[in-house]
């Protein structure tokens, strides 16, 4: 009878543990015990959201998972940015979702995240300015290797908001890609992607030339738009096209729409209001422009094509928020306008604790560092470049407490007229100008 | 007949088209001709042995699977259904040291059917897990060093609710 050791026999094929793992291997469990290759292919039976929840289990699955490139980055392109055409994550239910985020930060409740999302869809109503009784309870989690647009020359608008989504563009060397993160579902997606090669630069701005989805970026901001809204410009009207039909409203004497490209200086709040940003001669200004009443009015002015002040309009407030690239400093806050006038407050965040905001959230916030907020249900996102790496923070209700706690009582009463409008003057037909100080 | 002799010296007489189920073991049979005798598995102890049998026994008519049909597909490509059939479900509820022993078993005597089956059982434990359920599931414990977890934390900057 033949005597045969299939350990000589398959000496070349059999694969040893790790280095170290049989004499541990009583105290290892089954996962650590597995050999890499074995493994790999427990991974290759996982879905996206396993396979990314295992790289947070050990340092040796994290190195396991890491080290199957493909795998790994499969799965984080499936849950963070949706471009896999799997649908494990799109059908995740949100006690799902915030479970997976918890296991992460161990800091939501989830039970209350829950009840807050359920209530929050159920009643989808208006949000009063400045209301403090909703926190932003959604997570998002960022793709570690993703580097938002840092190649931004200038500090305006990173990021943007439409409706309950933030986007913004990111541009590698093969394509420009238009982000969106919902703020209502936490969900990081690809709004757009353009090949780049499809991309033409008209005047400073990207624009694609393939697709009904305008998507770029020039000297005020990226943008993207749908074909259905335009913006036109003659000598005397700034006109809109929107869903077919025209609405015009007549510029502000001595006031152009900067010749930009594709105008996209409009920032939509609803059917009725929009930003925009004209320029005159010697200076520029943002104006809210009121298409029910085809009305203008003046919102600040700024230095001629200055790239420091931005504007920010949330859609679901109508409030707007201004920032510099400077420093902190310049933080306004505007209420929603009335139906005869605009009405406003302003908070110069000269006070605004920065020691608070860099011991609670572990950055400091230098000044010149180029940071832009965004308002969005009693909090604010912080989206910002620190030491050349964008980072962003989300403040919460202590922040804004004390902010709001410092507007009431520096400004009790909202100013209807304040010192912003001495040097303009509105005409009778209720247009604003600017009205030129005579030098002696 | 074939005979496997276990690591603990179990002899288990099994029909050649069951032991064929092992590609190592077939390749080993097709080179040393019909009068193979007494094979030694020296890695498997007899009652992984015995399971295994009892696999290659119930699954002794499936076709064999092709060698080297999963190569050049990457593991992100061949993404797998982890659909098990009853009876390997059934065949596969034992503790967890049972199935790792099969999974290595299953590798070691190239039944890449038993493998893929194993491994599908592990990522069934897996799926639907948070990493704090998986560690639990796996009595694995959170070894991540002060270091690594900040190192996390700082990947995960925005998941955070600071």
């Amino acid at each position: 009878m033949k005597h045969i050791s299939l350990e000589i026999y398959i000496s070349g094929s059999f694969r040893p543990r790790q280095n170290g793992f049989d004499r541990l291997s009583l105290k290892l469990t089954m996962l650590h015990k597995l050999p890499l290759e074995q493994l790999s292919t427990v991974f290759s039976f996982c879905d996206a959201r396993s396979v990314v929840a295992l790289s947070l289990v050990s340092p040796y699955l994290r190195s396991c998972v890491q080290s199957n490139r493909i795998v790994y980055e499969h799965a984080l392109n499936d849950i963070f940015f949706g471009l896999t055409n799997s649908t494990g994550s799109r059908n995740m239910s949100v006690a799902q979702s915030l479970n997976f985020i918890a296991s992460l930060g161990h800091q939501v409740d989830i039970e209350q995240e829950v009840n807050l999302l359920a209530a929050e869809k159920i009643s989808k109503t208006t949000i009063a300015p400045f209301h403090n009784d909703y926190e932003l309870h959604n997570n998002v989690l960022v793709n570690p290797t993703a580097t938002l647009d840092n190649s931004l020359y200038n500090f305006t608008n990173p990021i943007t908001q439409n409706d309950d989504c933030l986007t913004w563009l990111v541009k590698d060397y093969h394509y420009v890609t238009l982000y969106e993160m919902s703020l209502r579902d936490g969900f990081l997606r690809v709004k757009h992607r353009e090949n780049m090669e499809n991309m033409i630069d008209y005047s400073g701005t990207s624009v694609s030339r393939s697709s009904q989805m305008q998507i770029g970026r020039g000297h005020l901001g990226h943008y993207y738009a749908t074909n259905d809204t335009q913006i036109f410009q003659d000598q005397l009207w700034i006109r809109k096209k929107e869903n077919h039909v025209i609405k015009s409203i007549m510029l502000p004497i001595g006031y152009n729409l900067p010749g930009v490209g594709v105008q996209k200086l409009q920032s939509r709040v609803n059917s009725r209001y929009s930003y925009c940003r004209l320029d005159s001669k010697d200076d520029s200004a943002w104006f809210l422009l009121d298409w029910n009443q085809a009305k203008s009015f003046l919102l600040f002015k700024t230095d001629k094509y200055s790239d420091k002040i931005d504007l920010h309009a949330c859609a679901e407030t109508g409030c707007v928020f201004i920032t510099s690239n400077t420093s902190l400093n310049t933080l306004k806050l505007f209420p929603r306008i009335s139906e005869r006038e605009i009405t406003w407050y302003t908070a110069q965040t000269n006070d605004l604790p920065k020691s608070y905001l860099s011991l609670q959230y572990g950055c400091v916030v230098r000044e010149g560092a180029e940071v832009t907020y965004l308002k969005h249900k009693g909090s604010i996102l912080l989206v910002g470049q620190v030491e050349g790496t964008t980072q962003c923070w989300k403040f919460t209700r202590p922040f804004l407490s004390k902010l709001d706690a410092y507007v009431k009582r520096c400004l009790p009463v909202w100013k209807a007229d304040s010192e912003e409008w001495r040097d303009w003057k509105m005409d009778l037909s209720g247009y604003f100008y600017p009205q030129r100080r005579r030098t002696r | 007949m074939v005979t496997l002799v276990s690591s603990d010296g179990v002899s288990f007489n099994v029909d050649q088209k069951v032991a064929s189920r092992s590609a190592l073991i077939k390749n080993m049979m097709e080179d040393i001709g019909e009068d193979a005798g007494e094979i030694p598995v020296p890695n498997v102890s007899s009652n992984v042995l015995k399971k295994v049998i009892e696999y290659c026994t119930y699954h002794k008519d499936d076709p064999l699977p092709q060698s080297g049909e999963d190569e050049g597909t990457s593991a992100a490509d061949k993404k797998k259904s982890t659909v098990i059939d009853d009876w390997d479900y059934n065949f596969l509820q034992v503790d967890q040291e049972m199935l790792f022993e099969i999974i290595l078993t299953a590798n070691y005597l190239d039944i890449k059917p038993l493998l893929d089956v194993g491994c599908k059982t592990v990522a069934n434990m897996i799926k639907g897990k948070t990493p704090e359920e998986i560690r639990r599931t796996f009595n694995i414990a959170n070894d991540f060093t002060p270091e690594e977890e900040a190192q996390i934390r700082r990947e995960n900057e925005w998941a955070e609710d600071r």
